[in-house]
């Protein structure tokens, strides 16, 4: 029960954090559509006060990736396509510490960066050439290639594979996962 | 035993394999279910059901949520985006209930499916107010709350049932987790006991390699004693007769040091027998029974030895083991007794050649004795003088009769006596020898009688001459030992070739001790009348001997006091009836013709008898005194016969008949007999290639001397030979005189020779070319002619003598005549000669 006072707790922070306004900081552009995805902490490249904002078109425009594979949550094979999370990250100056990933319903996820499977985790936003929906696990969705490597098929990277992803916390000492 | 522990040994093999084998099972085991240990472990240690849980009960949390943002919104505190986003991600749950392959397991149950459905009817229900626009939802919020808080109680349930799926779940992951773990430790427990067999069994086997090679230390040492105490030297050689060891005795025995031959080569210690090549029978053959060989000592004086190889593998290879021992003493003594036998042997034979000796020289002066008794006789005597003349007759002939004897015993022992094989009548011989032995038996009182088996022998191959000895032995001693009694032989054939004889008497007997005794030489029985009885008691033993000879068994059967059985038993073979024109069995008389005859011999006694005999017939005798003075006259006057004694000083028989054949002597082709003693067959060969017509055995007496007369006189007139009178193709007698003298052997290699040389001279003579010597053929037709006298080969022979004598006289166109002559003549004589050859002619009747 203490667990689900937690994630209230969280739930009601991650409101507070989606609904500041941002500001236009040098080196990386403003969005321009919808807010997807922010990335605050640690951040050496910011767009707006303390903290980095993407909208779709700014995460297409970095170099595209595609997993195909099944998951453990899903029916059959599927496409996705979206960004490097180590491409996102280095676009706002981040190469190493741990990264706490931050879900839409509240779920969060530990992620060091010095782990070598981090090169195949994808920021997904399209399945099957469609982008994704909150109701469809959207609109982000940190995929890896779990039909790839065995290693990647563990309850770690299970848990790592966080959907309706929308923040990034960006910290130098590493965090034990909650839950 | 050591078989038995070779099984043993084999068998804990097999138990350690066995052993191992389990190990190795259970460590394979061991490693499977450590691996599936390790995977149910991980399995607990980071289980899904997990996050399953989390996410049923987190559905319950994300529909308070919603609740919250829908009551927020009622009271205007909230906005519309933050219900939509809460709805959309409620939404998301459901449907990852719904579809997440996790869930599966869940869904099967009616309990979560039947909940899980009513929250899909909310979305169904929900779905078209959130999306409707910001009024129409603010107006159905009321209603969206109030169906979404009766959806609360519903995912409680679902969450409780996950719970308890789930949990019932981990209890079987836990169970199967705790059976692998029991499995585990069971197949751990079971390889810890093979291990602590195995242990045990190891143990074992230590202890016993320890056992064993304590035992084998013990049998080496003992070994090693045995080696070190042994009489006979003992050497261990290597593969290549290398010294391995060299023990105490053989130290001894060669005089070097063990540490100085040690990892030499043997050669030089041990040579073959004879100083051959050194030790090469090692390689060929170890095992083998003692060698004998020459072991050479360090002073390098050499000793005889006995070696016994034996050969074992080693560590090293092959290794030789020899036993060695000095066999000097062994040697030496064997020497002795070899030495002692010997001149035992010596001096019987010495003992036996001087009674031959003796025997021969005594027959001699006793042929003169004999020879002028019977020249006295025919001269006029009173009735007192003939009186005395028969008693010293008598007595002459029974000391010549012993002399025979021993001659007979020593020649038979020393083999010089051949057995002949002839065809006679074996019955006629019987009937012949009781005739002549019942004047004598009847003297004694005793009756002879003779009877023949049915069947009898008849006509058989064999001996005749000895049977007639042995018979006359057998029967003369019966006769002297029975008085008033009766004698009885009777003979009958047995099978094809055996012929059973016996001679029975009703004499005095035999004791039973001197049964055993009586075949003995010089065995006499000290009876009341044994004296009476003369005898050298030669008589059975000769007759024993002969049999023996012959090839028969000599046996008898005695009652004192009753008489005696005599039995041979002969092999005779049986044969046909020759219808030969056998020599008259009568006594023979003088020749027809009065002929001129040479005596050549150096005993001026003999010469003497000879002479005398022959003048008594009627022939007219010269004497030649030896073979000189015999070749001088004999090429002067053309004999009809030439009697050569064969032992004479200078010019001996032979060698005189010899330079007689070869001159142009008148009496080139004279017949010549040799008189001898003894002739082995070695002799007659030598005799009849030296010339000599045939061969007569002293003593001679006045029968034998006119039987040669006879054969060699016919009634014709040989020496008055008129050209194209026919004689008989070939003369058997003369062939049968041949086979007396030489025996079969002997005369079918010289006629061989004969027919060889004959052919070759008579190719020779009338495939002479036109131009060639006459003087030339002549001599070849002489000399064929010679060798044709001597094989009987009359008409043949004639035709020669016409040869060569028109040869010599030249007369070309009678030489023609004579030589167109020589093909038929010659190929009827050699199918004349084969036609008589399958019978071999009756023996001539001798003494």
């Amino acid at each position: 029960m203490s667990r689900v006072a937690g994630l209230l707790l969280a739930l009601t922070l991650g409101s507070a954090v989606a609904a500041e306004t941002p500001e236009p900081q040098p080196g990386l552009p403003l969005p321009t559509g919808p807010v997807v995805l922010t990335i605050t902490g640690a951040v050496p490249i910011t767009n707006v006060e303390g903290a980095a904002m993407f909208d779709l078109t700014m995460l297409r425009a970095l170099p595209e990736a595609v997993v195909v594979t099944t998951t453990p949550w899903t029916q059959g094979r599927q496409e996705f396509r979206g960004a490097r999370l180590q491409d996102a990250l280095r676009k706002v100056g981040v190469e190493a510490g741990t990264v706490v990933a931050h879900a839409i319903n509240d779920f969060i996820a530990t992620i060091p960066l010095d782990d070598p499977r981090n090169e195949h985790a994808v920021i997904a936003f399209e399945i099957d050439g469609a982008e994704i929906p909150i109701r469809g696990k959207g609109p982000l969705w940190l995929i890896y290639p779990f039909e790839h490597d065995l290693s990647l098929r563990t309850e770690v990277m299970y848990a790592r594979s966080i959907w309706q992803l929308d923040r990034f916390e960006v910290s130098a000492p590493e965090q034990e996962v909650t839950r | 035993m050591t078989a038995l522990r070779r099984q043993w040994s084999r068998w804990r093999l097999l138990a350690l394999g066995a052993a191992i084998a389990v190990a190795v099972a259970c460590l394979s085991l061991l490693t499977v279910l450590a691996r599936e240990a390790t995977l149910k472990v991980e399995q607990l240690a980071t289980a899904n059901s997990d996050s399953v849980q989390w996410s049923t009960s987190q559905a319950d949390v994300e529909l308070l949520a919603l609740l919250i943002e829908i009551r927020l919104a009622q009271d205007g505190d909230g906005d519309l985006a933050q219900v939509r986003r809460r709805y959309d991600v409620f939404y998301g749950r459901v449907r990852l209930l719904q579809e997440g392959p996790f869930y599966q397991r869940l869904r099967q149950q009616q309990a979560f499916s039947n909940r899980l459905n009513v929250a899909a009817e909310f979305l169904t229900f929900g779905s078209p107010l959130i999306d409707a626009s910001d009024q129409a939802l603010q107006d159905s919020l009321p209603l969206l709350w109030q169906q979404a808080a009766a959806l609360r109680p519903v995912l409680r349930d679902l969450t409780m049932v996950a719970q308890q799926s789930m949990a019932e779940a981990a209890d079987l992951r836990r169970e199967t987790a705790h059976n692998t773990l029991t499995l585990t430790l069971q197949v751990m427990l079971l390889l810890l006991l093979v291990l602590v067999g195995m242990i045990f069994a190891l143990a074992r086997l230590v202890r016993e390699a320890r056992r064993q090679t304590a035992a084998q230390a013990q049998t080496r040492a003992r070994l090693e004693a045995i080696i070190a105490i042994s009489q006979d030297a003992i050497l261990v050689l290597d593969h290549e007769r290398r010294i391995r060891d060299f023990n105490g005795a053989a130290e001894t025995l060669f005089g070097q040091d063990r540490a100085t031959v040690m990892g030499h080569k043997v050669d030089g210690l041990i040579l073959g027998v004879g100083n051959s090549l050194p030790v090469p029978w090692i390689a060929t053959t170890p095992g083998a029974g003692p060698h004998r060989v020459t072991g050479r000592r360090q002073d390098g004086s050499e000793f005889p030895a006995e070696v016994s190889v034996g050969s074992a593998e080693s560590s090293d290879g092959q290794v030789h083991v020899l036993f060695l021992r000095d066999i000097s003493d062994r040697l030496a003594a064997e020497m002795v007794i070899v030495d002692a036998r010997d001149r035992a042997l010596a001096g019987e034979k010495a003992k036996a050649d001087m009674l031959a000796v003796m025997s021969h020289e005594m027959r001699t002066p006793l042929n003169g004795i004999l020879g002028t008794l019977d020249l006295i006789a025919d001269t006029r005597l009173s009735a007192r003088q003939a009186q005395y003349l028969r008693i010293i007759r008598s007595s002459g002939e029974l000391l010549l009769e012993h002399v025979n004897g021993v001659l007979d015993i020593s020649r038979l022992d020393a083999g010089k006596m051949p057995v002949a094989r002839r065809v006679f009548d074996a019955d006629l011989l019987l009937r012949d020898l009781a005739e002549s032995q019942r004047p004598t038996a009847e003297a004694l009182g005793n009756q002879l009688d003779l009877a023949l088996g049915s069947p009898s022998p008849g006509w058989v191959i064999g001996d005749a001459m000895k049977l007639r000895q042995v018979l006359l032995n057998l029967v003369g001693n019966a006769i002297k030992f029975t008085r008033d009694g009766s004698i009885s032989i009777s003979a009958r054939r047995l099978t094809p070739d055996l012929v059973d004889i016996t001679v029975r008497d009703t004499g005095i007997g035999i004791p039973a001790g001197d049964l055993g005794r009586i075949f003995d030489d010089f065995f006499t029985i000290d009876s009341s009348y044994g004296r009476t009885a003369e005898g050298s008691g030669l008589g059975l033993p000769i007759a024993r001997r002969m049999v023996q000879a012959m090839g028969g068994t000599t046996t008898v059967e005695s009652t004192e006091g009753r008489g005696s059985l005599f039995r041979i038993i002969l092999p005779l073979t049986a044969t046909r009836q020759i219808d030969a024109t056998a020599p008259a069995a009568a006594r023979p008389t003088a020749a027809a013709r009065s002929l001129k005859v040479l005596v050549v011999e150096d005993n001026s006694t003999n010469r003497f008898v000879v002479s005398t005999m022959l003048r008594g017939d009627g022939h007219r005798v010269d004497a030649a005194e030896n073979g000189a003075q015999g070749l001088r006259m004999a090429a002067i006057r053309p004999y009809d016969l030439i009697l050569m004694d064969v032992a004479m000083p200078e010019l001996d028989g032979v060698a005189a008949t010899r330079a007689i054949r070869t001159s142009a002597g008148a009496s080139r082709n004279a017949p010549i007999v040799a008189l001898t003693a003894h002739a082995l067959p070695a002799d007659r060969i030598r005799f009849v290639t030296a010339g000599i017509t045939a061969i007569l055995i002293k003593p001679l007496s006045r029968d034998r001397l006119r039987q040669l007369l006879s054969d060699l006189a016919p009634v014709e007139e040989p020496a008055a030979e008129i050209p194209g009178t026919i004689h008989a193709l070939i003369d058997p007698a003369q062939i049968s005189a041949m086979i007396d003298s030489l025996g079969p052997e002997a005369f079918e290699h010289l006629y061989g020779r004969f027919v060889r040389e004959t052919t070759d001279g008579i190719e020779q003579i009338t495939g002479a070319a036109a131009g060639t010597d006459p003087q030339d053929l002549a001599e070849t037709a002489h000399r064929l002619a010679g060798g044709a006298a001597l094989f009987g080969a009359l008409q043949l022979r004639q035709i020669l003598i016409a040869l060569e004598e028109a040869l010599r006289t030249g007369t070309p166109d009678c030489a023609r005549t004579w030589s167109k002559q020589l093909h038929p003549v010659w190929q009827a004589t050699c199918k004349a000669r084969l036609a008589i050859k399958t019978r071999t002619a009756p023996e001539p009747s001798l003494p």
